[in-house]
């Protein structure tokens, strides 16, 4: 980076970078190549503005955002992460405040063709729901366990009215835990819940009343600071959600999405 | 409140005001924050064979942002963007305020890969060797995009280094 300037005197030395421009504006260029800087700048006005400019950058946006330094922190913020199970029922609650809302609004479009994209993020909502209000449970997070297992297949297929077959997580460190019954849109939904030798838990939320047909593609969401995979074939919609990395939440997802389908 | 949480309630402020001038909304900045805050309780263990906590918790707000950016991208018709922060930039003089103004504005034309390297070493003071692992890229890619994204702005504000006098309605 040497203009018009180059030949008017300064100390030859290295030809000026464009990189040390920036260094020299943001003041950690070396002391002893900064001196050789400040004489080429006086020989190079464009290259002086720049720097010039990029100072003033600099000055201008703490101007702009120093300000929110001084802004009391919200006590959303200061909580945030520290009391987990406390998050994870405001956030049922909210999300059960929002579900309720949707319903109202979407009542008086219940004649209409429901959209599928709200469809398919109304599952989203509703596993990440059954995974904030169940998953906490220490002592009651199924009404069947996993040791009563063949009546919790039977149970279920009856209410869901299609042949249910427990997902098998294992090979991600996931067993079972047990089952529910939950609300779907319309018809009954099921609520599995899993979980690992750390204490993590995951959720696999099954409806079978989605308004299309059709196989969807896998998706990813997060819903209140949860993650969520979902995804429609024919009319069923199936959710899977846990607070795990979300490597290990697609891993599940497709775990189950191929147990589900053979 | 253990040692762990005090180091993190230390940087708030800091990440507040970085993500405040990334997305250019208060509401949406602290989502940012909060989601930002979250991650890093729920990988503490990661953290302490680490050092260098801001730079950490920088670079899992940047990975929250730019998964949120793609998820935008999906989804047209919702402006990421929006101008509703410069209530938070009043500063006493002037022309500083003038150029506050300016350069806030000048902010949102600048596509996000740029704007964040132009904050993290201009707005955060990051060195670069940090910006570029903040960002996960290498640092010649970090150099490229502060040189683009300060060309950028200068055009923005202003024609070849005079003070930016637009003024703004």
């Amino acid at each position: 980076m040497h203009g018009s300037g180059h030949e008017s005197g300064h100390e030859p030395g290295r030809p000026v970078t464009r990189e040390e421009l920036h260094a020299y504006a943001d003041g950690t260029l070396a002391a002893r190549r900064r001196a050789e800087v400040t004489a080429y700048l006086e020989s190079d006005p464009q290259a002086a503005a720049r720097v010039a400019a990029y100072r003033r950058q600099n000055a201008a946006l703490q101007e702009a955002f120093d300000p929110v330094l001084d802004e009391p922190v919200p006590a959303r913020l200061l909580q945030a992460g520290r009391d987990r199970r406390a998050a994870r029922w405001r956030a049922a609650v909210a999300a059960c405040i929002g579900l309720i809302v949707g319903a109202a609004a979407g009542w008086g479009l219940h004649d209409t063709v429901v959209d599928r994209a709200a469809g398919l993020e109304e599952l989203a909502s509703r596993t990440a729901v059954a995974y904030t209000v169940y998953a906490p449970e220490v002592r009651h997070p199924v009404e069947v366990s996993a040791a009563e297992e063949p009546h919790l297949t039977a149970w279920l297929s009856k209410r869901m009215g299609f042949s249910f077959r427990v997902p098998r997580l294992g090979d991600l460190g996931f067993r079972l835990i047990g089952g529910r019954l939950m609300t779907g849109g319309t018809q009954p939904a099921a609520l599995l819940l899993y979980e690992d030798d750390r204490g993590r838990r995951l959720a696999v939320y099954i409806r079978r009343d989605m308004p299309t047909g059709g196989r969807s593609e896998l998706r990813y969401t997060r819903h209140f600071g949860i993650g969520v995979m979902y995804w429609t074939d024919g009319d069923r919609g199936i959710g899977v959600s846990g607070d795990v990395e979300k490597d290990e939440l697609v891993a599940a997802a497709h775990l189950v999405q191929a147990q589900f389908m053979s | 409140m253990d040692h762990f949480d005090r180091l993190i309630v230390e940087q708030i402020p800091r990440l507040r005001r970085y993500a405040r001038a990334l997305t250019g909304d208060v509401a949406h900045a602290d989502d940012l924050v909060q989601d930002c805050l979250a991650r890093a309780w729920s990988r503490r263990h990661l953290w302490l064979r680490k050092k260098r906590l801001r730079q950490w918790l920088f670079t899992i707000m940047h990975n929250l942002h730019v998964n949120a950016l793609a998820k935008d991208a999906r989804r047209p018709g919702e402006v990421p963007w929006s101008d509703g922060l410069t209530t938070a930039s009043v500063g006493p003089g002037q022309d500083a305020r003038l150029e506050a103004r300016a350069i806030v504005e000048a902010l949102a034309h600048l596509p996000p890969d740029q704007r964040e390297a132009v904050l993290l070493v201009g707005l955060e003071q990051f060195s670069y060797a940090e910006a570029a692992a903040v960002l996960g890229i290498p640092l010649g890619t970090l150099m490229s995009r502060l040189h683009r994204g300060r060309e950028r702005l200068r055009a923005l504000t202003s024609g070849e280094g005079r003070p930016p006098l637009k003024r703004i309605k």
